[in-house]
């Protein structure tokens, strides 16, 4: 019988082992409740510029992407003016929370994606990946560069900031990020932002795969996500698509 | 499930109860995911307590940690729980089970929720979260419809 190289246990061996992990993994979750506290400590600041955003009804402003409700989370989607298609990777997070959105908007979050690409573009592509959730351009407006996912020529020649450090030329135009806001009394104030690995999280793939025996499983790769398609470029994509 | 499946990880969720009982809440809710029966084995219950005491005495659930003692899982409750599996020359061998909180990471929802101006608010109402089909929105605003195709996702 072929015995695996990896290291093996009796059921006792392994529940002893798994225990210990099991310490290590409540802490994790009792500093990341810890974590999640302190997020909301952090102080608000008033947004006053006037943001617009082309969407399926209309031109609207920050306040009115809320729909009515105090909180709104915007993902930026990496999706820049003359692109044909949405970012790779970005395309992996929204097949993870696209479901979820019904279930935000019972706890008084809307949740919103935004990208440079104009509105058409935008739509074109969420109906071939068969999303539903809301996603407007703020395309003409600085929404993207005063949030700090997106990039001038000029800035990146001289170097930008991001996931709030100096990375010089990010070598493209568009970076992911996620940010929320407040709606009170009808001032908006952005609250959280949150870019690179700080997204991780909301990549629910990635938690998954932490939890299969062999991990992320990128190690022969030439940069981490090179394995991810979009769901429809996958060589059996016609027929293992939902399998 | 297709961006796991291209990565070498099959993933399916399994239940104790029918199978037509499953495939039925599964059109129900618009899911494309697969998901078993396990009824009539001892699936669930060797994986919820691994040890002959703990499944006797029903108190080994997510590892006999204080809490999962008055679980009464292995005796006819239902719990949520991960388990991984490896396949390697025909032999399967179990690798992970995690339970309870351990589950925390894999709700996005949740973490969304983390990141918002007022976090997981857990003084909100308890009726949340609802089935997405049994929710309404106050603004009137599509998804909501019970039977409205557009309340199903893309799909996974």
């Amino acid at each position: 019988m072929a015995i695996t190289k990896h290291k093996l246990a009796t059921r006792e061996q392994w529940l002893e082992a798994r225990k210990e992990l099991l310490e290590r993994e409540k802490e994790l979750t009792r500093r990341s409740d810890e974590l999640a506290r302190q997020r909301l400590e952090l102080p608000w600041v008033p947004v006053d510029k006037p943001y617009s955003f082309e969407t399926g009804e209309g031109t609207k402003t920050l306040a009115q992407l809320f729909k009515g409700r105090s909180q709104l989370l915007v993902y930026h989607f990496m999706f820049g003016p003359d692109w044909d298609e949405g970012c790779p990777s970005c395309t992996l997070s929204a097949d993870g929370f696209d479901g979820q959105m019904i279930h935000l908007n019972h706890r008084d979050v809307t949740m919103v994606s935004v990208s440079r690409a104009p509105l058409e573009r935008l739509d074109a592509y969420k109906r071939r990946m068969g999303w539903e959730f809301d996603w407007v351009s703020s395309l003409g407006s600085d929404f993207n560069f005063d949030f700090g996912v997106s990039f001038t020529g000029e800035q990146r020649e001289n170097g930008v900031h991001y996931n709030f450090e100096p990375i010089g030329d990010p070598g493209i135009d568009e970076l992911p990020g996620m940010s929320a806001f407040a709606l009170e009394d009808g001032v908006v104030y952005h609250t959280y932002s949150a870019f690179a690995r700080g997204g991780d999280v909301l990549m629910g793939i990635y938690q998954l795969l932490d939890r299969a025996p062999k991990g992320r499983n990128e190690g022969g790769l030439s940069f981490p996500m090179e394995w991810v398609r979009r769901k429809d470029e996958y060589d059996d994509a016609a027929s293992g698509a939902t399998t | 499930m297709a961006h796991l499946a291209n990565h070498d990880v099959t993933f399916l969720c399994a239940s104790r109860s029918p199978l037509e009982t499953l495939n039925a809440y599964k059109r129900r809710m618009g899911w494309s995911f697969p998901w078993v029966s396990s009824a009539g084995g001892d699936f669930n219950r060797d994986f919820s307590a691994f040890t002959e005491e703990d499944t006797r005495d029903g108190t080994g659930f997510n590892f006999g940690s204080p809490g999962g003692a008055s679980v009464n899982v292995v005796h006819d409750e239902e719990l949520m729980a991960l388990s991984a599996f490896a396949l390697e020359d025909g032999l399967v061998y179990h690798t992970y089970s995690a339970y309870d909180r351990g589950t925390d990471a894999l709700n996005g929802t949740w973490q969304l929720l983390d990141r918002s101006p007022r976090g997981r608010d857990e003084s909100a109402p308890a009726n949340w979260p609802r089935r997405h089909d049994e929710s309404r929105r106050p603004d009137g605003d599509h998804q909501a419809q019970a039977g409205d195709p557009r309340a199903v996702a893309g799909g996974p």
